[in-house]
């Protein structure tokens, strides 16, 4: 940009060209689009509900929240069935917050549960590369979680055989072909 | 930037169906393709905040689709939209209490450093670097192409008043621009 220019009125040649040379576009977050939509169908601005790949966006949030719930009721479980440690389990027992953390992974299980139940019967009225894409969420979401567990935990029997069961299917895939899990990014 | 042209067809069926049904998969259309270039329009009124514009631009659309049974595709779309965003922008301004649309301290200028402009982030960063109403003119007619009477028209303001933002805004992005050791250094901190 000549910045030497005294003309303060025009822009120069070079002036103009320095701004046309600027981008006219950039995207945003990607999240700016669940976040707008959301807004808008909260002030009944949008009715449709189908998410972008087709099943209601509402069951997917209900699936992260309680994927994640679910992560920690297994930490819980696996830990104390694994440890039988009675003395930390009576610890835990007492620990009211530890309570409200079990009741609460228990009501988030039961609506992942339903999330999926309704993701089955929407299997009747979606497109097949729809219901697929469910279903790579879906598996995600396990693999995700256990994967997760065993950071946390490990030696967690239930963790790691889960793991050991994703990668055995992994390792029988044909080579070049990409195990469903693997093409969706859902934490 | 033509603003004379009437809606096309595309965005017009989809706007149908927004009104009419509040089609979500409409909407993302429509959202999808004229997000980036009202983002990034955002981003460069609201002073280059990310986070910022990604709200103003929720809020864009939230009023434009509260709007949009009163469009009656006169206009390009996206003139119509980009001018709700700009109107979201200013008001965003305001909020902060640091839009001086009608008056600049000439000693507020930022500090910045001389003989560093190269190249367009460069550019980017000394638009960012101005008052907020001088780089609302600036962004809208030396970038988006607006006219003085358009921008009159969208920011309540008389022509007169926008080619005189302009050319402050101009002299002071130059001042800014200015290579070390050239006049007399008013672009470093005057603070």
């Amino acid at each position: 940009m000549n910045v030497n220019n005294t003309d303060e009125r025009d822009l120069t040649p070079e002036e103009r060209g320095a701004f046309a040379a600027l981008s006219r576009e950039q995207e945003p977050g990607r999240l700016l689009e669940e976040r707008t939509v959301a807004e808008l169908s909260e002030r009944g601005l949008l009715t449709g509900s189908r998410s972008r790949f087709g099943v209601p966006g509402a069951i997917w949030s209900v699936a992260a929240v309680a994927a994640l719930a679910m992560m920690i009721a297994s930490f819980a479980v696996g830990h104390w069935l694994g440890s039988r440690d009675t003395a930390n389990l009576m610890l835990a027992m007492q620990d009211r917050s530890s309570e409200q953390a079990v009741a609460s992974v228990e009501q988030t299980g039961a609506a992942y549960r339903q999330a999926l139940i309704e993701l089955t019967a929407l299997r009747q009225s979606t497109a097949p590369q729809e219901q697929l894409r469910g279903r790579e969420v879906a598996l995600s979401t396990i693999y995700a979680a256990a994967d997760e567990m065993l950071r946390i935990a490990p030696d967690d029997p239930l963790a790691v055989r889960i793991m050991q069961a994703f990668n055995s299917v992994n390792s029988s895939l044909p080579p070049g072909e990409s195990p469903e899990t693997q093409s969706v990014v859902w934490f | 930037m033509n603003r004379s042209r009437t809606i096309s067809a595309g965005d017009k069926s989809l706007i149908a169906s927004v009104v009419r049904t509040g089609d979500q998969r409409a909407f993302r259309t429509l959202y999808r393709r004229h997000t980036p270039h009202l983002f990034q329009l955002v981003l460069r009124i609201t002073g280059g905040s990310r986070h910022e514009a990604e709200d103003v631009v929720q809020e864009t659309w939230v009023r434009a689709c509260s709007r949009l049974p009163s469009f009656r595709g006169e206009s390009v779309f996206s003139t119509w939209l980009f001018a709700v965003g700009v109107n979201v922008s200013r008001d965003r301004l305001r909020q902060r209490s640091r839009c001086t649309l009608f008056d600049l301290d000439e000693n507020a200028l930022p500090l910045v450093q001389p003989g560093q402009i190269r190249d367009r982030i460069d550019l980017e960063r000394a638009i960012a670097l101005l008052p907020d109403g001088y780089r609302l003119v600036l962004v809208l007619h030396d970038i988006e192409g607006w006219k003085h009477r358009e921008i009159a028209e969208e920011l309540d303001i008389s022509e007169g008043t926008s080619k005189s933002q302009l050319y402050n805004a101009r002299r002071t992005l130059r001042k800014i621009l200015r290579p070390a050791g050239d006049g007399d250094h008013e672009c470093q901190q005057h603070r």
